[in-house]
């Protein structure tokens, strides 16, 4: 937790007290975590199973739920959020013909740190015929916070990938609104093997960046959703523009070699919510995918 | 000035010969999202333009476009063209809208053929080569800092050629989409240019590792672009 110290022995007399605030002044708030998970679902008999797994808090995974030939994990985490120089790792591995989800139902809280940072690591790699659906709860970057993330997927040509990221520019109760230091963020997608998608940025507020974002929605969240699928999108990008209103804006635009990328910002989190599930309906019915039901009393966040 | 200064400045009159809006790239047809981004946001004025220029059009420059404009050309002197398709790769994915990507290859693609009718050099040669076997993209970028070796534009005249360029189409454009006319749009321009130098000098210290720019409401009109009901560009 933030401003807890480090305990330490009982000081015997002046001299000690002395030294024992001294050590006290040096000693680090709080020793940073680095956790992750790694996972690897194959599969089997018409069914997937998760054959690895590797899991270090803060992170924690439950029981992996079946449902048809899915495998659904959901990711906890005990902890508060994100502290300073806290670092999180996640790979995973989807074998050929093998469908799993991995749901974050929490939102994740990014505190505020005075010096170094948080970092997250993702890479997913997604084999023939296999589907990957990555899930999470918003990341809410919270006044003075920290956040690097560096995101890897590499996705084979019959694949699918759906992908989902939320960022919200602070606590909309506590009034916040882009009072974090900065948001890095990389994120390469490779399909057989060559760079499809590179997002590369550094947000840093106070140098007045992302001022379209800010000047469309000040507190709202920002989405972003890659959606990776053999099967043709020519026909869905319009339906999935027209999901915008006075409270959501939605852009889809095809990648190269099939797929599209999806990003959304929306006025609050009612309105992501809503078209967070709108989108989906319309990529899962494109994907001739029957994604697991469980998958919805996986998200609480969303349903 | 000495007859070697004098020399020294021949590149003066191709370098203009490129950034006219007579050489036929085709950029006239294109607004490069700055038409749905009008429709979207209300914009009316030179003043709401150059808002545009001051808020993304020149921050993109100098974290984005100038710095991968520079990676090319240092690619292109060391000839490797290896390299150049790794960066023209990266070109390729981070340009997320499909309108702004193929408007580039266009755009990249109408200036490489002018390129190599009218300059006959062994290095456009290599470069039409690869792209036609599928190696190289042809993308704005690439084959801007192609013509600036080949024509021998000093680096930093390039890149503020390129910003030139750059929000010269955009103004261009403007005239089409706002209640302004070619003074106003002029006036606009000129307020533009004189941050120019300063985004120059920011991109010059932006490493590959740190090139990019986030402009997510942008790139969402960008896309709309797409399926809009009325359109004056092709993106």
């Amino acid at each position: 937790m933030a401003g807890t110290r480090m305990l330490l022995p009982i000081a015997s007399n002046c001299a000690d007290l002395m030294a024992l605030a001294e050590t006290e002044l040096t000693q680090p708030q709080r020793p940073a975590v680095q956790g992750g998970v790694r996972l690897r679902y194959e599969s089997t008999d018409n069914s997937t199973s998760l054959i690895d797994q590797w899991v270090r808090p803060p992170l924690h995974i439950a029981k992996t739920y079946h449902e048809n030939s899915w495998a659904i994990n959901l990711l906890t985490s005990p902890t508060a959020g994100l502290l300073q120089d806290d670092q999180l790792k996640v790979e995973c591995t989807v074998g050929k013909g093998a469908k799993a989800a991995l749901i974050s139902p929490a939102a994740c809280r990014v505190h505020k740190m005075p010096e170094g940072k948080a970092i997250i690591q993702q890479h997913y790699r997604v084999s023939d015929d296999a589907v990957l659906e990555v899930w999470p709860a918003p990341l809410v970057l919270q006044s003075a916070s920290k956040l690097k993330q560096i995101t890897k997927v590499e996705v084979e040509a019959s694949g699918t990938l759906l992908l989902t990221e939320i960022i919200s520019p602070g606590r909309t109760t506590y009034g916040e609104s882009f009072e974090f230091d900065f948001w890095h963020s990389q994120l390469r997608i490779y399909r057989l093997g060559a760079l499809l998608t590179y997002e590369n940025f550094q947000v840093h507020p106070r140098n007045n960046d992302v001022p379209d974002w800010r000047n469309w929605f000040p507190t709202g969240p920002y989405v972003s959703i890659y959606f990776l699928t053999p099967q043709s999108i020519s026909n869905i990008i319009e339906p999935l523009n027209n999901l915008s209103s006075g409270e959501v804006a939605v852009g889809a635009s095809p990648l190269r070699e099939g797929g599209l990328g999806i990003k959304v910002l929306a006025q609050d989190g009612l309105a992501l919510r809503k078209s967070v599930l709108q989108i989906r309906e319309l990529l899962i019915d494109l994907s001739g995918i029957s994604f697991p039901s469980a998958l919805k009393r996986a998200q609480t966040f969303f349903y | 000035m000495n007859s070697n200064e004098l020399q020294d400045q021949n590149w003066v009159a191709s370098l203009l010969q490129v950034s006219d809006p007579l050489f036929p790239t085709g950029a006239y047809a294109h607004s490069m999202g700055l038409e749905q981004w009008v429709a979207t946001c209300g914009y009316k004025s030179g003043d709401d333009l150059l808002e545009f220029f001051l808020e993304h059009g020149g921050p993109a420059l100098a974290r984005l476009d100038l710095p991968y404009l520079r990676f090319a050309r240092t690619l292109l002197q060391e000839k490797n063209l290896t390299g150049l398709a790794d960066l023209e790769q990266e070109i390729d994915a981070w340009k997320w809208a499909s309108e702004i990507r193929e408007a580039s290859l266009k755009q990249g693609r109408g200036r490489l053929r002018l390129l190599q009718k009218l300059w006959q050099n062994s290095v456009v040669d290599d470069y039409r080569r690869q792209l036609e076997d599928g190696k190289l993209f042809g993308h704005h970028l690439a084959v801007t800092a192609l013509q600036f070796e080949v024509v021998k534009v000093p680096e930093r005249s390039g890149l503020l050629a390129y910003g030139y360029q750059t929000l010269a189409n955009y103004a261009s454009a403007s005239i089409k989409l706002l209640r302004i006319g070619p003074e106003s749009a002029q006036s606009t321009l000129q307020a533009g240019l004189d941050k120019l130098p300063e985004w120059v000098d920011q991109s010059m210290s932006v490493t590959r590792e740190n090139a990019g720019w986030f402009a997510p409401a942008f790139d969402i009109a960008c896309a709309q672009h797409a399926t809009a009901f009325s359109r004056l560009f092709i993106s």
